[in-house]
């Protein structure tokens, strides 16, 4: 009965998502630390150093509560045809807790980006089908994570911690009567259904090294996750409908698909932060990023089909002769050098009051290669040009004995466009082009006590 | 990590609903809304966020194992082990608002399955009300102190987050005439208010709490096109997670140095279960009605704390009565479309009243004049009262089941306190 | 995905060929597509063609063959039943053209939708050479707005051409511009221009041969035919010949300019479907593993391309009128999800 096992296979490819990573990485985390290009891996000290470089969190003595909010506009074509990319937008969110244990400072921090829309979104899409590889739907989902940090010496700042993330495995199974003359109206289904999502967590890790006032050098560690989904799905079920004298007939499927499809590699990177007069701050880094180690969205499934089709109603009901099991292919990415500057100058700077204007520059080369074969992940190169303003508040008491920080960036990506030709001139998809950029900007509000 | 933890779960309820939520409270009975000053009380009470003074960090552990027994065989539940993460923070204003406001989150990360979505067929013998610990609990809450306006007067607002999970999923044959799908899943979080009250005059305190119903659905919407034989939409998956709304109303007395005693009544509203189950298609039957109770859960709880220097000790003890919401297991009718009755089939939705004996101690022991480090430490005895249900196990030969068992709970967390 | 776009936007792609759409609704417009196929029967609401089977693009009493679309006009070959006809006992296999009246071409004006009304004639045979009939047209538009028209006759191809492509045809020369070899016949022309360069595929009967022209008149046959068949494809292997070219050439967006050509492939059974085979040069293709369109014995191709993402392929499948066999024309659409929607 063809007709069920489609089904059963559509509901095969519930579980697999698509590449998956949180937003923070594509558009940054907080407003200071974007509009400098993220290159602040050596001179963070506020709530998004629990993205950016934990170790950030022991910087400073205060007491950070910090919420703030990001959107996105895309506006990515292929082939001069809007590609519809959702926007991104949403709450991000942290605090730092400093302490002490004696002589040794410590600190702890917490930090999320969740989308106001969705805590997470998934998408899986047929095999072959274009996509945008990093951008479709890989910044809708939620980052939290937690932190601790530690100066042991005044000029060493560790830190580390972990961030979470879950994987899917879900069993499914289906029974009853599937009418063939009027399935809306007739059919008697029931089913059981079993979600489990399991907690993967990966580490974070950092240091920053603060050997005077005016230099800083920052190395941290992020680790990679990838996420599998796995679904099982079990179907029995009779034909009716077939006729007044036909006794129903059953068809029995059984289905296991398997895919590591959520993705975000192991990255490194080394910063290096200066300060040459007192209102000027100049950073610089370097991210490897290990995308060489990704594999692929697609994933693999297995199908077996028993069917008894009575002879006289072979012509009715077709049943195909066998379902191939599918593979997944690699991505045979590669692995990507993301250097990145900022640059932050108080314009105003009074015991009471401070103005910062900033900017960065960050490039991404595309880790995917030429897309010739059968799959479409479609992606280029990324320039990130970005532009800041912050104001410090400091002349609070008694309500705040501290600061407030209020910052604002605004982030402009270029993706120059891309030629894909196909080694097959008989390919479903084509040739196409692709480019686009995309827009984001944010606030942040950040509160510290002394 | 906030998408995992707010996945929906087991058919019903919370984990802090089944064992209490922290390192203390779950040691006294499950109570706390007129005495938890810590994180403890996101919660027990979120107005008891008010009474906490420093910030604090709490991490934990917890296990729960269970012994269930069908006609005297062991019925496989998941035992259930997690992680207890807990916070409060004084927020350090000055001015009107200095010591009045806090906030306090709560965590439990069990570690094997986070997550767990699951409807049954009504056959299968399930303990819905029981096999609820495998999932993950989110709360926040902000206590306020209305000292100088309402002395001894606290109140606090919180909320427990979950999460819907929505899918759809088209399938349709693809350019090179091979079956191809395109599914969309998104979590959606859901939450519901907590509302606390307490007032504290002299060595009394009573507070009470309002916790709303809290619902979490996973489904999967599945729309067909270009196929040979039409397939009607199908509805997979249900609702996975229930927390009825739930009255807690608490009084607690320190009749002399060092003695805590509590009396505590939850009262929830579980006759409001619509059940797990939905409709595959739109013209197919529903499973019986659940057909809950209102129930009301009677708690007594004591604590003794002794000083020595810098060590402080606190022995705890508790009982609690948790009367089972489920009628018994029977046969029951299905729902047609149309909603009339339809036939009658074994719906085997297992539950019994239950007694609960706890016990806890406590340790805190301050290093200096700013840190001060605790450990808790919990272990509970669930009994379930034996249950005569009025159709077979499904294997059974015999025209009754007898459902019962016991479920052993502990844990322990530990904090720092700046 | 769906989204409804200016009318203009569609008009201004299709003016070339098929001047005639209204407002479209486009679907899964987001991603990139090749629009080689498969197809779908278009639908009711897009042909404007009431009737069976699905797709039908001509309501006609008459049998008709080979469609092709240039310019928006549907050209094509039709034939009355012969007055005292007496349909056969048994089924024939395809058409009995002895049945019917001389063949002659045809051609209709664009319609407002996917479908067409029944048109006029445009060339019958008057030559010798031509026998009883002439059949298989195909139409290319010429850069000084001519359109010259390519067809079959028994003596092998002939060329005609007008002032425009509604305009009278008239013929070039007295005699084919490319004669059989032998017993061979020779049918379905199909006539590209790439580079400065005419490529003419056409059916011997054993398979798909290409002659080639630097004027569009003057063709070279290049010998033997175009290794097109069995034995490429694991997924045919009942294939016993190709035949019915129907060429069109493709830009991507790459800027490369493909060669599709579509053709019929015939099975062990009796039957045929359509497949696709494509090339850089117009000399070496590949195939498409599997059919374009499969089902209902189609047969006879007329591609017309709408932009980079949107093909149509009119052709034909076995309908019975008056008990006599006969093929009705259809339209399908590519890709499978695109629809036109047409203001009322």
């Amino acid at each position: 009965m063809r007709a069920l096992v489609v089904l059963v296979c559509g509901c095969a490819v519930l579980a697999p998502v698509r590449v998956a990573a949180q937003a923070m990485e594509t558009f940054g985390m907080g407003s200071r630390a974007t509009a400098m290009g993220g290159a602040v891996t050596a001179d963070v000290r506020d709530f998004s150093a629990n993205f950016y470089n934990p170790a950030g969190l022991v910087r400073s003595d205060e007491l950070r509560i910090a919420i703030g909010y990001m959107g996105t506009a895309a506006d990515m074509y292929v082939n001069d045809v809007d590609s519809s990319i959702d926007s991104v937008h949403g709450i991000v969110a942290g605090f730092v807790v400093p302490g002490a244990f004696g002589d040794v400072e410590f600190a702890f921090g917490l930090g999320v980006h969740l989308n106001d829309e969705r805590v997470s979104r998934s998408r899986t899409l047929p095999r072959t089908q274009p996509r945008w590889e990093f951008y479709d739907n890989r910044p809708h989902r939620t980052f939290l994570a937690a932190h601790l940090a530690l100066r042991p010496l005044d000029w060493l700042l560790v830190g580390g911690g972990i961030a979470f993330q879950s994987i899917s495995s879900t069993t499914l199974e289906l029974r009853g009567s599937l009418d063939f003359a009027n399935p809306a109206g007739r059919s008697r289904l029931e089913h059981d259904l079993v979600g489990n999502l399991e907690t993967l967590r990966y580490p974070q890790a950092g240091v920053q090294i603060v050997p005077n006032d005016r230099v800083s050098f920052g190395l941290v560690y992020r680790g990679e996750y990838r996420l599998s989904n796995d679904l099982g799905a079990e179907g029995l079920a009779d034909v009716t409908g077939l006729g007044p004298d036909v006794v129903p007939p059953d068809v029995y499927v059984l289905i296991h698909t398997v895919s590591v499809n959520s993705f975000s590699p192991q990255q490194l990177s080394f910063g290096a932060s200066v300060t040459p007069f007192d209102r000027l701050t100049l950073n610089a880094e370097v991210t490897w990023v290990d995308w060489s180690d990704y594999e692929t969205s697609i994933g693999a499934s297995d199908v077996i089909l028993t069917v008894d089709i009575p002879p006289e109603l072979s012509d009715l009901i077709s049943v195909p002769d066998s379902i191939n099991s599918t593979r997944p292919i690699q991505a045979k990415f590669r692995d990507r050098w993301v250097p990145r500057i900022g640059a932050e100058l108080a314009l105003v700077d009074t015991p009471a009051f401070e103005l910062d204007a900033r900017a960065g520059y960050l490039f991404e080369s595309t880790p995917a290669p030429a897309q010739t074969g059968r799959y479409n992940l479609i992606d280029t190169d990324r320039h990130v040009l970005s532009l800041g303003a912050g104001v410090i508040l400091r002349d609070l008491e008694p309500t705040v004995d501290g600061f407030l920080t209020l910052d604002a960036h605004f982030q402009w990506s270029i993706l120059p466009e891309r030629v894909m030709s196909k080694d097959s001139l008989v390919d479903t998809y084509g040739d196409y082009r692709a480019h686009g950029q995309i827009f984001a900007a944010g606030l942040t509000a950040e509160v510290g006590f002394e | 990590m906030l998408g995992a933890l707010l996945w929906p779960a087991a058919a019903s309820a919370t984990p802090q609903d089944l064992f209490g939520f922290g390192g203390r409270t779950p040691g006294l009975a499950m109570t706390g809304a007129s005495f938890a000053c810590d994180y403890e009380a996101v919660f027990a009470n979120p107005a008891g966020l008010a009474c906490a003074e420093r910030r604090a960090l709490y991490l934990g552990f917890g296990a729960g194992g269970y012994h269930l027994e069908i006609d005297g065989h062991r019925h496989p539940i998941d035992h259930a082990r997690g992680m207890t993460l807990g916070f409060q923070l004084p927020v350090p204003f000055g001015g009107p608002l200095r010591e009045r406001i806090v906030l306090g989150g709560g965590f439990f990360t069990p570690s094997e399955v986070v997550l767990r979505g699951e409807v049954n067929f009504p056959e299968v013998p399930q303990f819905t009300v029981l096999d609820r610990a495998q999932i993950v609990a989110v709360q926040l809450g902000v206590g306020v102190d209305l000292y100088g306006l309402v002395d001894g007067l606290k109140l606090g607002v919180g909320v427990s987050a979950l999460a819907d999970l929505v899918g759809d999923l088209f399938i349709r044959l693809n350019e090179e005439n091979e079956f191809s799908s395109q599914v969309e899943t998104q979590l959606v979080t859901s939450f519901a208010p907590v509302v606390g009250a307490r007032y504290e005059r002299g060595d009394f305190a009573v507070g009470a709490v309002w916790r709303g119903e809290l619902t979490s659905y996973m489904t999967l919407d599945i729309v067909t096109a270009d196929l040979p034989v039409d397939i009607p939409p199908l509805m997979l998956g249900g609702l996975v997670h229930y927390d009825p709304h739930t009255f807690v109303l608490e009084g607690s007395w320190r009749p002399s140095d060092g003695w805590l005693l509590v009396a505590h009544g939850t009262l929830r509203l579980w006759n409001e279960f619509p059940g797990g189950q939905q409709r595959t298609t739109m013209s197919s039957t529903l499973a019986p009605a659940p057909d809950f109770s209102t129930v009301v859960s009677p708690r007594v709880a004591v604590e003794r704390t002794v000083h020595d220097g810098p060590l402080r000790i606190q022995m705890r003890g508790g009982y609690a009565f948790e009367p089972t919401p489920a009628p018994p297991a029977r046969m029951a009718p299905q729902r047609e479309p149309t909603g009339a009755a339809g036939a009658e089939v074994p719906f085997r939705i297992l539950d019994n009243d239950r007694h609960v004996l706890t016990a806890g101690l406590g340790l805190a022991y301050r290093v200096d004049d700013d840190v001060r480090v605790t450990f808790d430490l919990y272990g509970q005895a669930h009994w379930l009262a034996p249950r005569e249900h009025t159709i077979p196990s499904s294997s059974a030969r015999t025209d009754r089941m007898d459902t019962s068992g016991f479920i052993l709970a502990g844990g322990w967390v530990a904090g720092v306190e700046l | 995905m769906t989204r409804r776009v200016p009318s203009w936007t569609l008009a201004a792609v299709v003016l070339a060929s098929c001047g005639t759409f209204g407002t479209e609704e486009l679907e899964d417009i987001d991603q990139p597509h090749n629009g080689v196929g498969p197809f779908r029967p278009a639908g009711r609401e897009e042909t404007g063609v009431s009737g069976s089977p699905p797709g039908r693009a001509l309501s006609v009493r008459q049998a008709v063959a080979t469609p092709m679309v240039s310019e928006g006009h549907l050209f094509y070959v039709a034939a009355n039943p012969l007055a005292d006809v007496v349909p056969p006992e048994e089924p024939t296999d395809g058409i009995d053209w002895s049945l019917f009246e001389p063949r002659r071409i045809f051609r209709s004006e664009p319609g407002e939708r996917l479908g067409f009304s029944f048109g006029e004639p445009v060339l019958e045979a008057e030559e010798s050479w031509e026998g009883d009939g002439v059949l298989d047209p195909w139409v290319v538009p010429l850069p000084d707005g001519r359109s010259r028209l390519y067809y079959a006759a028994d003596g092998g191809i002939g060329v005609a051409e007008a002032p425009s492509v509604s305009g009278a045809f008239t013929r070039i020369g007295d005699g084919p511009i490319l004669s059989a070899e032998g017993s061979e016949v020779l049918r379905r022309p199909s006539v590209i221009e790439r580079e400065g360069a005419w490529l003419m595929y056409f059916d011997t009967g054993a398979g798909i041969a290409l002659a080639e022209s630097a004027d569009g008149v003057s063709f070279t046959r290049m010998p033997g035919v175009l290794p097109l068949g069995r034995g490429q494809l694991r997924d045919v292997p009942d294939e016993v010949r190709v035949g019915g070219p129907a060429a069109v050439v493709a830009e991507t967006p790459s800027g490369r300019r493909i060669v599709r050509l579509y053709l019929e492939s015939h099975r062990e059974d009796g039957t045929s479907a359509i497949s696709l085979a494509a090339s850089l040069d117009g000399r070496t293709f590949e195939r498409l593993e599997r059919p374009v369109v499969e089902a209902d014995d189609a047969a006879e191709p007329g591609p017309v391309i709408v932009d980079r993402r949107v093909s149509l392929l009119y052709h034909t499948v076995p309908r019975v009128q008056s008990d006599l066999e006969m093929r009705a024309l259809v339209v399908g659409i590519a890709p499978r999800t695109f629809q036109f929607v047409f203001e009322e």
